[in-house]
């Protein structure tokens, strides 16, 4: 276990160091520059801010300066804030709303999909399944922007001023993350696409189960349905699924771009794509880390998950 | 542990039956040999595994009517757009969004006369023509996609789940690296390192999108190939190549296809993302995504210029999936009755 | 402070102030309820006016921090901490008298504070962007740019109420340069107690001698206005809170206009402004001073012919683009500087002074042009591709320019729209054959939009190179007769209308709109917004 542990930090700070370079030198290679402007900079005030933001370096130096300062849990300041902010405290500002976005809505696909997946899976073939699936496709096939707009104005407008004489409040605000019914819309929004992947799989994989021999076993053996759904076949139909959820709970918990920007979260999704926009080098940096650490971070977790629920699996060396 | 039960009624040991007046003699049986050429014949014709597969397809009444519905729509984005009065580019700027079915009265235009069946959109390019074209990007797009997942990804997987310990755990570490990188930064540089367009998309799903299949198949992997038909085969002294072509792939299958038919959809969906962040095709081409993303502030004025764009996605992904369930029902080994 | 409170006390605070200005002048007919709610899209990076360089800081900052003057709702200055000022006879020296005034701490304003302030911008160790902005100021180049020192900059606190600058070229936008926000003063014992790094990075990390101090700072959410009781002219200022959003998205904010969240809006196309007419409200309309153009590449072969750059610019019909396509009340442009810079005289623009420049929607003429233009060059046709932003009405927009010229003049264009970073890279590095773009201004004279044409300039991506251009910026540099310079700004822009580097298309006019009782508001080229005298007027 010991071994495991230490070759796998290993690997985690070999993956790390390769995301890094990669990264860094793929944002080198980007048109532009945080400072290049609409209006050019005079030559004059050029230098003294490439000074401040040791710029002027070649390329090659600076990638050594940041992976010193990284090394030591230094990743610098923000550009784009002008050096107030450090990008740890950018980070620190912006993951919580994601991260209790991006939860709340992994709980609701999980559980809902697990359920739709399974209720399908044992209906297979009648309406329940054709239900079940169509609610699911339906999640996959309307684009989240269009979902969340269609929300934000029917939902949160129109329903809640149509509401507003009965309740004497709006119920739902169009934006923000305060309240409880603020987080409401957002959340659901988020889960759907990933609800009605997990049922999918959860399905398919539910139903290569139940066509197996020791389901047919269990069976035979008298047990009740309840026993072999809940031991037998839950248990082994998870696997597939435990796969997707390591990306999908990293992606999900990291932000979601559209969904924060439409419903005015202050969160991840939306400081990494402006960071991009704005080629805010090192909060760019900062978020990719933390984005790969996180991933690497969930993967493990989906190893030793499948350890736990599939004992024929060994954690390898 | 469950109690032994016993029936009632019966002992355990079971009395000597008496049969009677049936007793038979030695030459009441008789050798007849073994007739070689009956025991090789084929009763019924033989069925590959694909065939069996079709037919079992065809069966299918909703898979069938979803197939002729992505033909229709496959065929449609090609013939549409050549045999419409409009291009999808041309302007009419007197005759900007049109709501449907109106008549274009554009003077100068070909078209003159002729019926705008979805209207126009903000520069009064006909919605149908559009829209048709915008499936041949958007479904080239999905595709392209899946196929480039299904090259990279499924011979990765496989690799990486059956050889496992070393070589398993460095592959996979590359797929973490691959997939920490920003998928943002991989196509805004591709996008302006390359010309713009279909091909740069494309080529910035296939550099990223992979890995999801790759994980996918090796998780498959590591779980089968501890089976007891795989260890058995294994013993049995099976080759390499035979455990994984004959006894580890095709059960990797059902949830390939699943996936891949999710990875059509989701193609799709990247390329409307991009186009929502700005950075999908280029103009004047259009791809669905495209079009819901130009109709977004639009949306409560001309509802139908998002609306129609939505519902060629949402037909086709309903269409697609419902296929793909039904392709992975046929196509394993373990459903058929 | 949550909202609740600060609505509590915006209660008591208007109920006593109602009480103190029913005595007073008549004054407006006030709302119960004085409070400005609004979206500015995005979190202001920084509230340090030594560093700041984007809209939405300046937003904030012009009604928190305030300069030696002010602009009024016109763009004209106005004394702010300056209560009156001389000026030597050679526009050289000026000498300001500061006003009683005081920090939110309760300190005096003081001259130091400007010397400190400015000397803070020119620092090479602040690093500035805006730095250049002060250059006027005499030895602030040199300081600088590290050649020079601070002792040298033309800037002097003589006393604590007086200021004296010295200026190195006569200008005659100064007074409205005071009112820019790089100009603000800034606190040196203050300052440096909060850091350099920190100051203006929260709500405490920075004094106030505005008409509004900032009460609340939620990163990325929302910042909380609140009306300075100590500000010289509080009595003029009746709004009690101003709560600004940060929300991102245009459509989301635009319903929460609707649903009542919000008193003002911005309507970023005609499709928002369609909606909200629907709605029932009012469109109000503003220029912010940009002109939006084609700008050839003069490198390239085929743009290097000044016939077919000609024909592009004839040819287009703007009135009908801006009619059909645009949408709203933008004016075409016949000529570059916006009709938003002043005149040489009081009440006249520079514009209204020198008229339009080129000619438009002259088909025929062009096609002649551009036939000759490709016989010029040798070849029958020429394909060239336009680089616009990857936002949806700019390739819009594009697109039917695109569309207009090849149907006029069968030129084959593409659109090749790419994010906002990379335009300016390709234009930097002048890898590009026609690209659209938009100027707006940064002070108040036709300098800000003539001397991009320079030689060699950092902003003139066209290569343009005209000798007689340069000499007549040279001699308008120099000039300190104001009548002599406008005359020779009007021969630069009809050297520069006849050369045609760039294709003028139309001055923008953005749009907005407010709830009916919402009065007061100013918006203009200078200001992006000015809620200074804003009120809600009741029912």
């Amino acid at each position: 276990m010991y071994k495991f542990i230490a070759t796998r930090i290993l690997y985690t700070v070999l993956a790390l160091w390769l995301l890094a370079t990669v990264t860094f030198f793929m944002m080198q290679a980007m048109p532009g520059d945080p400072f290049l402007k609409p209006k050019a900079l005079p030559e004059s005030v050029a230098k003294n801010v490439r000074a401040k933001w040791g710029l002027d370096k070649p390329v090659v130096i600076q990638y050594l300066v940041y992976l010193k300062n990284a090394a030591v849990g230094d990743f610098g300041y923000s550009y784009y804030y002008k050096g107030s902010r450090t990008v740890a405290q950018v980070i620190g500002a912006g993951f919580p709303a994601s991260a209790e976005l991006g939860l709340r809505s992994l709980v609701l696909a999980i559980f809902f999909g697990l359920l739709l997946g399974i209720i399908a899976a044992l209906n297979s073939g009648k309406f329940a399944d054709a239900f079940a699936m169509f609610l699911a496709i339906l999640g996959v096939s309307v684009p989240a922007f269009v979902l969340a707009y269609l929300m934000q104005y029917f939902i949160a407008f129109k329903f809640s001023a149509a509401l507003k004489p009965l309740l004497g409040f709006r119920l739902f605000p169009i934006t923000g993350w305060k309240s409880e019914a603020s987080k409401f819309l957002p959340v659901i929004a988020l889960s759907f696409g990933s609800m009605a992947t997990i049922s999918r799989l959860m399905r398919s994989s539910m139903l290569d189960v139940i066509t197996s021999d020791y389901i047919k076993t269990a069976k035979a053996k008298g047990l009740s349905r309840n026993a072999v759904i809940l031991h037998h076949m839950l248990r082994n139909s998870l696997l597939p699924i435990v796969t997707v959820l390591g990306p999908m709970a990293a992606a999900i918990l990291t932000g979601t771009f559209v969904i924060e920007s439409i419903f005015g979260v202050p969160g991840m999704g939306r400081l990494y794509i402006t960071s991009v926009q704005n080629q805010d080098y090192t909060v760019i940096m900062g978020t990719t880390l933390f984005y790969g650490a996180f991933l690497i971070f969930m993967n493990l977790l989906v190893d030793i998950a499948y350890g736990l629920i599939d004992p024929r699996i060994r954690l390898a060396d | 542990m469950k109690k032994k039960r016993s029936l009632p009624g019966l002992s355990p040991i079971a009395p000597p039956v008496d049969y009677g007046a049936l007793v038979f003699a030695e030459n009441d049986f008789e050798v007849v040999g073994t007739d070689i050429e009956k025991s090789m014949a084929m009763v019924r014709p033989s069925i590959s595994y694909w065939r069996d597969a079709w037919r079992r397809l065809k069966m299918n009444k909703i898979a069938i009517a979803c197939l002729i519905f992505i033909g229709i729509m496959a065929v449609g984005s090609v013939l549409m757009p050549l045999i419409s009065p409009f291009t999808f580019r041309e302007q009419h700027w007197d005759e900007v969004k049109l709501p449907m079915f109106t008549i274009c009265t554009e003077p100068g235009a070909a078209g003159i006369g002729k019926l705008h069946i979805f209207g126009t959109d903000a520069l009064g390019r006909d919605m149908w023509t559009r829209v048709w074209s915008g499936g041949q990007v958007s479904l080239f797009i999905g595709l392209m996609a899946a196929f480039t997942n299904f090259v990279l990804g499924m011979p990765y997987g496989l690799v990486s789940g059956f050889v496992g310990g070393r070589v398993d755990n460095v592959m996979m570490r590359i797929v973490e690296v691959i997939n920490g990188i920003p998928y943002l930064i991989v196509v805004t540089l591709l996008m302006v390192v390359l010309p713009g367009g279909v091909t740069t998309i494309i080529l910035a799903m296939a550099v990223v999108g992979w890995t999801g299949l790759a994980r996918l198949v090796r998780g498959q992997v590591v779980s089968i190939k501890e089976q007891e038909y795989v260890i058995a085969a294994k013993t049995m002294g099976a080759s390499r190549s035979r455990l994984i072509f004959r006894h580890i792939m095709p059960n990797t299958l059902s949830v390939v296809i699943v996936s891949l038919t999710m990875a059509i959809p989701g193609a799709i969906f990247t390329e409307a993302f991009l186009s929502f962040i700005g950075i999908g095709v280029q103009e004047p081409a259009a791809s669905w995504g495209s079009l819901c993303q130009q109709a977004q502030s639009s949306v409560f004025m001309n509802t139908y210029l998002l609306l129609i764009p939505a519902a060629f996605i949402c037909l086709t992904m309903l269409s697609l999936n419902l296929f793909g369930d039904a392709l992975r029902n046929v196509l394993d080994p373990r459903m058929r009755k | 402070m949550n909202i609740r409170k600060i609505l509590v006390v915006t209660l008591v605070l208007v109920l006593a102030l109602s009480v103190f200005a029913v005595g007073c002048k008549a004054a407006p007919k006030l709302a119960e309820q004085q409070v400005l709610r609004m979206n500015i899209g995005t979190e202001p990076p920084q509230l340090n006016s030594t560093i700041s360089t984007d809209v939405v800081s300046f937003d904030v900052l012009r009604h928190t921090v305030e300069g030696l003057t002010i602009l009024d709702a016109n763009d004209k200055p106005i004394p702010g901490m300056a209560e009156k000022w001389t000026t030597s006879a050679d526009g050289l020296t000026w000498t300001f008298t500061l006003r009683d005034a005081t920090w939110s701490d309760g300190t005096k304003v003081t001259a130091h504070d400007f010397e400190f302030g400015w000397k803070t911008l020119l620092n090479p160790d602040t690093a500035s962007e805006y730095a250049y902005f002060a250059y006027f100021i005499k030895g602030a180049q040199a300081y600088n740019a590290g050649t020079g020192s601070a002792a040298d900059v033309g800037v002097k606190a003589t006393d604590d109420k007086t200021l004296v600058v010295t200026l190195s070229q006569p200008i005659g936008y100064f007074l409205d340069a005071c009112a820019f926000a790089v100009m603000d003063p800034v606190p040196q014992t203050f300052y440096e107690k909060i850091g350099a790094a920190n100051y203006g990075a929260e709500a405490a990390n920075l004094l106030y001698n505005g008409p509004f101090t900032v009460s609340a700072w939620t990163h990325e959410q929302n910042i909380t206005l609140t009306k300075n009781p100590n500000y010289w002219d509080a009595k003029d200022v009746y709004l009690q809170t101003v709560s600004m959003d940060m929300i991102t998205d245009t459509q989301a904010a635009f319903t929460k206009f609707l649903a009542g969240d919000y008193d003002l809006t911005g309507l970023a196309s005609s499709d928002y402004i369609k909606q909200s007419e629907a709605a029932g409200f009012t469109t109000k309309n503003f220029s912010d001073g940009s002109t939006f153009y084609l700008e050839f590449n003069l490198k390239d072969p085929s743009m290097a012919n000044q016939k077919i750059r000609t024909a592009i610019t004839y040819a287009l019909d703007r009135q009908n683009y801006i009619d059909k396509i645009v949408k709203d009340k933008s004016q075409p442009a016949l000529a570059f500087v916006n009709p938003e810079i002043k005149g040489s005289v009081a009440g006249k623009s520079y514009r209204d002074e020198v008229g339009n420049l080129i000619k438009d929607n002259q088909t025929t003429a062009a096609q002649d042009l551009f036939k000759q233009g490709l016989a010029e060059l040798g070849v029958s046709t020429i394909s060239v591709s336009i680089i616009s932003d990857d936002s949806d009405l700019a390739i819009q927009r594009a697109s039917a320019l695109a569309e207009s010229l090849t149907k006029n003049l069968g030129i084959e264009i593409k659109v090749d729209s790419m994010p906002f970073k990379s335009r300016l890279q390709k234009m930097t590095d002048k890898d590009f054959q026609i690209v659209y773009a938009g100027w707006g201004p940064d002070y108040n004279d036709p300098m800000t939009f003539l001397d991009m044409f320079e030689t060699g300039n950092g902003n003139n991506h066209t290569s343009y190179s005209s000798a007689a251009y340069d000499a007549l910026l040279a001699s308008a540099r120099t000039e300190t007769n104001t009548a002599k310079r406008y005359a020779l700004y009007k021969q630069m822009e009809t050297t520069l209308m006849t050369d045609l580097p760039i294709c003028p298309i139309f001055y923008r006019i953005r749009s907005y709109t407010t709830i009916d009782s919402l009065k007061g508001i100013a918006r203009s080229a200078f200001q992006d917004i000015n809620f200074r005298n804003a009120y809600v007027e009741a029912s």
